[in-house]
């Protein structure tokens, strides 16, 4: 074979779509693999994180008892073996998580305390007791991650009864069983019996509770986790419709938007992402609309992400976007729960974690012009303020650049009265207009910048110094003239109308490449940038759909682009998103109003 | 995906992503763009009063080769002209027609790309060098042929109505200045010249040949014959309004000494004081839709050298023809000679590719099949 064709089969050959576990090149858990291409899910099933057929089994063993007694122990445990916990850590810690826990409470007292750098980490908390049974008395010990738990339920729902025991002469089987049934309240007991099992249910809000003799250790469950209140979206916000914003808690997070989809078919998938963070995160869609391809992809691209720490959202969009290097974004990230909703009953999927946004795919450029508020006002109104949206976008990309290219190159273009009027403004101005109009937009950004960065109490002062005060010492002092401090404000205020935040950036850094070109080319320039600009849109895909769909390429949609129509004509899902169901609802959606006005009607046709 | 060389054993190109809407828009923008250039004065200059029925005829006239152009691509579905030419005529002559092809393709980059930028350097841009202007344009074509046919498609789509409204809206501003006489007479300078005229300004019509190369990429190769008709029709009909719009709104003389009449045309119009230049919207059209011709040319005779040459990508040889546009367009020392090379040379002489290379392949195609017949029948 030549060296020539063994290269050529080198780059044909197609790279498997599985992953190792932790950083590339570290040694893996011997079947890691497989079980977590099969997906890496948490235990707790009214989250739906199982795979359906396994969801199904389950509920069948429900109803008619399990075939073998705890035989769901053993597969979970043996999940939990090869379990991401595991990665990006040593080779020694990998081998010591994968052991299972042994008989001895001193022992896994010790295997515990050393996984978790204790006593030098003062994140595992312990405390070692003694139960009665009988005339037999039995050590075990109670182990918690501080601040992950709930320490009031410990002390009352976990360790008084456990202590009570002590006191009374009630007889229990001594084995992890037997104690769990008899003192343990919480629905949500599982047992381990492996330390990675056991690692990830402490680090999961678990308080576990080992006794002395037993291979298998209770987990009870204790979560507890500090957040922020339910509060208004900041950079979401609107007059009508629901105010409730994402926080910082999954959890919560997931409750918010379960609270507008009161549907089984709502599933929420639990993945982990990054080998030493194992960030988790929720794939959250609408079984039976979603299009499993999709979501298929989700998991991949997630699975994918071979990065220690992954935490906020955003961080994790750049990983899984078409382009990442693109300005504009491949995924929509909303701080609205009312949004994630209507986004999953069209088909879309979102992805859920302990950060105030949720990000959602695929997505076009027309939803990042659309603002929730678009569906609870009339439509003719949403339309309307659709169309000041997109005027403010291109007053952001053009009105500084046309400012230039006019003054510099076309001055007949401009009214004979206004021409005048410039031309005296500017006659006292030492910089040329691009110089100008650069230092007026880059004063504007600092003032942005600065504006985002200082104290809330001293924010708005900073405003009124920059626009005010600096603007009018700029024009009294003869830098600029005052239409530019008009077209500088236009454009800056019309910054604030986009509302999406990172189209916004995008818009921003693109109007600074129009004023450098239309201090070249003039108009001509303008409309060579706005087709590269253009193509470079037309080129751009979110989760292999064009982010100009359905408008271009043209695909059948709902009145719902450019303009917004009536909610009850949009009888289909968007295209894009290939939905399973397409149709969304009847095409006669509301009840007919005029007939039964005619028959109310005293002396109506129908009366 | 199938891919469009696979069936004559060449090297794979990607195919099949693009509704006949996007192939339409492409071909329409492909061929009416010459509107905003010299193409008024020239069809006014060689068919005089009768300008506007140019458009009309020669496209009935150029129904003789479309047709048989579409029907050889709806026989031979996902496979270029190349390639349907090497399966029935050989290796030999699917180069020295490919050839052909590219080098006229090459030829209408060259004189659109120069036509503009020095249209646009003497009348808006007077103190920007001519090259920078020459740069920018076969830069921003070079950026859009190299995203690919999909990313041409969706543009062309997005930008087929805004331009088509534009020039049409532009007709219809100038509707105070119009003097219907001057269609008349409406025989031009004779029926014989006229004649001759419709025969040679088919080559109006000569980008069409395109499809050959673009229906590759159909999501449905059967619409091929749709695609054919929806751009002869839309294409005739915006490109005869044109003629006919400069033709009534100004004199003889003065239409065949402008050699931008569309921009003369926008100038005229005066909607009130505010709005004293209508023409910097003109500019704007008039640059965007060249970018594009000079784009699809660029990308088409690329296409057809990588397919000659049985490359896996034509992107290479775009940067190599854009190279080649620009440094010609450069040689060329001034607009007049870009409009003679343009008018008298490429044109005319493409008429013979028109017709020679569909009916060549529908005859071989016949006697192709006839061959198969007797060899079916003797077996």
């Amino acid at each position: 074979m030549s060296i020539v064709s063994w290269l050529k089969r080198l780059l044909a050959r197609k790279r498997p779509r599985t992953f190792t576990l932790g950083k590339r090149g570290k040694p893996g858990i011997p079947g890691a693999r497989e079980d977590v291409v099969a997906g890496r899910h948490e235990e707790r099933p009214p989250y739906g994180t199982r795979r359906s057929e396994e969801m199904g089994q389950e509920a069948w063993e429900a109803t008619t008892g399990p075939s073998e007694q705890n035989s769901w122990v053993l597969p979970e445990n043996r999940q939990y073996l090869t379990h991401s916990t595991l990665g990006g850590m040593s080779r020694e810690k990998r081998d010591l998580l994968s052991r299972e826990i042994g008989r001895s409470l001193d022992e896994t007292a010790r295997t515990l305390m050393a996984i978790f750098h204790a006593p030098r980490n003062i994140s595992l908390v312990h405390r070692l007791f003694e139960i009665k049974s009988g005339s037999a008395k039995v050590r075990c010990a109670l182990f918690y991650v501080e601040g992950v738990v709930d320490g009031t339920s410990i002390r009352t729902s976990l360790l008084k009864p456990l202590l009570d025991l002590n006191t009374g002469n009630k007889s229990f089987q001594v084995s992890a069983e037997g104690l769990a049934g008899a003192t343990i309240p919480e629905s949500q007991v599982r047992f381990a019996t492996t330390y990675a099992h056991l690692v990830h249910g402490l680090l999961t809000g678990q308080a576990v509770v080992v006794i002395d003799g037993e291979a298998k250790a209770i987990m009870a469950d204790q979560r507890s986790m500090e957040h922020r209140a339910v509060d208004e979206s900041p950079t979401e916000a609107v007059v009508r419709g629901p105010h409730s914003g994402f926080v910082e808690n999954m959890y919560a997070n997931l409750t918010l938007v379960r609270s507008q989809i009161n549907s089984p078919d709502l599933v929420f998938e639990r993945v982990y992402i990054g080998a030493r963070g194992q960030t988790p995160l929720t794939i959250a869609y609408i079984e039976g609309i979603v299009n499993p391809k999709l979501v298929e992809e989700a998991r991949r691209r997630l699975g994918a992400i071979s990065t220690d720490i992954a935490a906020p959202n955003a961080l994790q969009a750049r990983f899984i976007e078409d382009d990442p290097l693109s300005p504009v974004p491949g995924v929509l990230l909303t701080e609205r729960p009312d949004r994630v909703a209507s986004m999953l009953a069209e088909g879309h999927v979102a992805l859920v974690d302990n950060a105030p946004s949720a990000t959602v795919f695929p997505m076009t450029i027309w939803d990042l012009m659309h603002s929730p508020e678009d569906y609870y006002v009339n439509p003719f109104v949403a339309t309307f303020v659709r169309g000041v949206r997109w005027l403010a976008l291109l007053a952001v990309l053009y009105s500084s650049a046309i400012y230039v290219s006019l003054v510099t190159f076309h001055p007949e273009m401009i009214p004979t009265e206004l021409l005048f009027s410039i031309a005296a403004s500017r006659e006292t101005i030492p910089f040329p207009a691009v110089v100008e109009v650069l230092l007026m937009e880059g004063a504007f950004e600092l003032l942005r910048e600065a504006g985002l960065r200082v104290p809330t109490l001293v924010g708005p002062t900073i405003g009124i110094v920059g626009a005010v005060i600096l603007g009018q010492a700029a024009v009294q002092a003869r830098v600029v003239s005052p239409v530019l401090v008009i077209v500088v404000a236009l454009s800056g205020l019309s910054s604030f109308a986009i509302p999406n935040y990172d189209l916004g950036l995008a818009a921003r850094l693109a109007r600074f490449l129009m004023i450098a070109v239309a201090s070249i080319l003039g108009i001509p320039g303008l409309t060579i940038t706005t087709i590269v600009l253009l193509v470079y849109v037309f080129s751009l895909r979110s989760f292999g759909v064009p982010i100009t769909a359905p408008l271009v390429p043209a695909w059948p949609h709902a009145p719902d682009i450019l303009s917004t129509g009536p909610v009850w004509m949009m009888r289909y899902r968007p295209s894009q998103v290939r939905p399973l169901d397409r149709e969304r609802q009847p095409a006669k959606a509301r009840a007919s109003v005029s007939f039964a006005r005619r028959r109310r009607t005293p002396g109506g046709k129908h009366q | 995906m199938t891919h469009s060389s696979d069936r004559a054993g060449l090297p794979a190109i990607p195919d099949g992503h693009l509704d006949w809407l996007e192939v339409t828009a492409v071909l329409i923008l492909f061929t009416t763009s010459k509107g905003f250039l010299t193409f008024e004065e020239r069809v006014a200059r060689a068919a005089q009063t009768a300008a506007w029925s140019v458009p009309v005829f020669s496209a009935l006239l150029s129904v003789a080769w479309l047709w048989p152009l579409v029907a050889v691509l709806r026989a031979h579905p996902r496979m270029n002209l190349i390639d349907i030419t090497e399966r029935l005529a050989g290796r030999v002559v699917a180069i020295l027609l490919g050839l052909a092809f590219s080098v006229y393709m090459i030829g209408v980059a060259v004189t659109d790309t120069d036509e503009i930028s020095h249209a646009l350097n003497a009348s808006v841009m007077p103190r920007t060098p001519h090259t920078v202007v020459l740069i920018a344009i076969l830069a921003a074509a070079l950026y859009l042929s190299l995203k690919g046919t999909e990313v041409i498609g969706r543009f062309s789509l997005f930008v087929v109505v805004p331009l088509t409204a534009a020039l049409l809206i532009l007709a219809a501003l100038t509707i105070p200045t119009w003097e219907i006489k001057r269609v008349f007479p409406l025989l031009g300078p004779g029926a014989l010249e006229l004649s001759k005229t419709y025969f040679i300004r088919q080559a109006m019509f000569g980008e069409m040949l395109g499809l050959g190369f673009i229906c590759v990429y159909l999501r449905k190769p059967e619409q091929t014959g749709k695609v054919a008709r929806w751009t002869a029709v839309l294409s005739t009909l915006v490109l005869a309004v044109t003629v006919f719009t400069t033709q009534v709104s100004m004199p003889y003389p003065t239409l065949v000494r402008q050699t931008v009449p569309y921009l003369r045309l926008a100038r005229l119009i005066y909607l009130n004081r505010f709005f004293q230049r209508v023409d910097a919207l003109f500019v704007a059209v008039w640059l965007g839709d060249g970018i594009m011709k000079t784009a699809i040319a660029a990308y088409t005779a690329s296409l057809a050298m990588a397919t000659i040459l049985r490359l896996r990508t034509y992107k290479p040889l775009l940067v190599a023809t854009a190279v080649v546009v620009g440094v010609t367009a450069h040689m060329i020392p001034s607009q007049a000679e870009t409009i003679v090379l343009n008018f008298d040379i490429v044109r005319p002489y493409s008429v013979i590719l028109l017709y020679l290379w569909p009916w060549l392949l529908v005859l071989l195609g016949i006697v192709r099949r006839g061959q198969e017949s007797a060899e079916a029948a003797t077996r």
